[in-house]
């Protein structure tokens, strides 16, 4: 008989001192993150000095399905400047989605059962002195500086607060994430295909990008059964 | 105030060589409850790891002036399981099929009938049983490092409980915490 912390101890294994070069990798990630914070605070800074072009957009606290709401805050600042332009998606469609558009010189990085990744294309050729593992726009798996379309299970979010949108012919839900904005996207009465920016593109572009995506039912029925979380 | 004073011969701040020594002493643990949160899955523990450890770095002032360093650290470590802005931690929804019945390095851990268990259950209710019945953190503690009140941990460590007894497929004698926190459970009126 076998009591669980037996279990754990057994599960999380053995504690092994970490490497020079993985210790030294984690401080590099470190630093990097501190450069990308500052790097963003002083774009910011001048972006909010372009008053011209500024555009906010106010958030409602509907529920999804919920028809009432109340006007409230943040803001996501538009800039014709800085944005992006979409375009019409030509290359090979994914597995399961169907991409009517995306940013001028992206990409999608990554397409397998749990979703895309849209990358900028300067993701697809790292120079020799890039060592993919260490510089996440390389990782297809991190969503910085991206867009991640992926399906949930509504079951996992719990109410959904946002501003209720159109999609095409599906209700959906905006809201936003510190600077990142989500797209929920109800395509079942079980399941969103959630749609992440990362990128500078407007409110009506989101929706762009949203009302251009299919998704093919066996993606979301195979998700819909999904379990766990 | 992170204090930006720089070794001359390193040329590392001040925060770079505390936290490069706060690495070298603390990863092998991190991991250790990294693998525990992610239901033993290997690649996604050091993910976890790697994640919280820049955002410790980031706000390296901040965790220095924490009045409980450990409890902050299970702070960010939850936060990041948990991050709705990272599809990392979503690849443990995994649809029924067409997918490995397990995944990453979770192939070689020592108990996959747990590991599997664990993949059941949501990621703060995950947490909340590996902080109470590995780490025999009260429910106080536990509550902290989840950011839910103490009757939260205590309906999600119960509802756990009864969870991993179905999943494994054993008498609930069979699936129980240590004596300890058995001890702790009925002190604060949770018998399990």
């Amino acid at each position: 008989m076998m009591d669980l912390h037996t279990r754990f101890q057994r599960l999380g294994g053995e504690i092994e001192s970490a490497a020079a070069e993985v210790i030294e990798a984690d401080l590099a990630r470190g630093r990097r993150a501190v450069r990308r914070r500052r790097t963003a605070q002083t774009i910011a800074g001048s972006a909010f000095g372009i008053a011209a072009i500024v555009v906010t957009f106010s958030l409602t606290g509907a529920t999804l399905g919920d028809s009432s709401g109340t006007e409230r805050v943040p803001a996501v600042v538009q800039s014709t400047t800085g944005g992006l332009k979409l375009v019409d998606y030509s290359g090979t469609q994914p597995k399961y989605f169907t991409i009517d558009k995306v940013p001028e010189g992206y990409f999608i990085q990554n397409d397998d059962e749990g979703g895309l990744t849209i990358a900028p294309n300067s993701a697809q050729n790292p120079g020799p002195d890039v060592d993919p593992s260490k510089a996440p726009l390389y990782n297809p798996r991190d969503l910085g500086g991206k867009i991640g379309i992926y399906l949930e299970r509504k079951d996992s979010r719990g109410a959904v607060s946002g501003e209720k949108v159109a999609v095409g012919t599906h209700r959906a839900v905006m809201h936003p994430i510190g600077p990142t904005w989500q797209l929920l996207i109800s395509v079942s009465p079980d399941v969103y295909a959630t749609v992440q920016f990362d990128v500078p593109l407007s409110r009506e572009q989101m929706l762009e990008v949203g009302a251009g995506l299919q998704v093919r039912q066996e993606a979301i029925d195979r998700m819909a059964a999904s379990t766990g979380k | 105030m992170v204090n930006v004073k720089r070794n001359r011969g390193s040329g590392r701040t001040e925060r770079d060589e505390q936290f490069h020594d706060f690495v070298a002493d603390r990863r092998g643990h991190l991991f250790h409850t990294a693998r525990l949160l992610t239901a033993g899955d290997a690649f996604l523990a050091e993910d976890l790891v790697q994640t919280a450890l820049t955002k410790l770095y980031v706000s390296w002032a901040a965790f220095r002036r924490a009045d409980n360093p450990d409890g902050y650290v299970r702070r960010v470590l939850v936060n990041v399981l948990t991050d709705e802005r990272s599809r990392v931690w979503r690849r443990l929804e995994r649809p029924v099929a067409d997918i490995p019945e397990r995944s990453g390095a979770a192939a070689d851990d020592g108990d996959p009938e747990l590991s599997r268990a664990l993949q059941e259950l949501p990621p703060k209710m995950r947490a909340a049983v590996v902080f109470r019945f590995f780490y025999d953190l009260d429910v106080a503690e536990t509550a902290e490092a989840l950011g839910c009140s103490i009757g939260t941990v205590k309906s999600q460590t119960a509802r756990a409980l009864d969870k991993l007894r179905v999943a494994l497929a054993e008498p609930a004698a069979q699936v129980r915490p240590s004596r300890d926190v058995i001890q702790r459970f009925q002190q604060q009126g949770m018998s399990s």
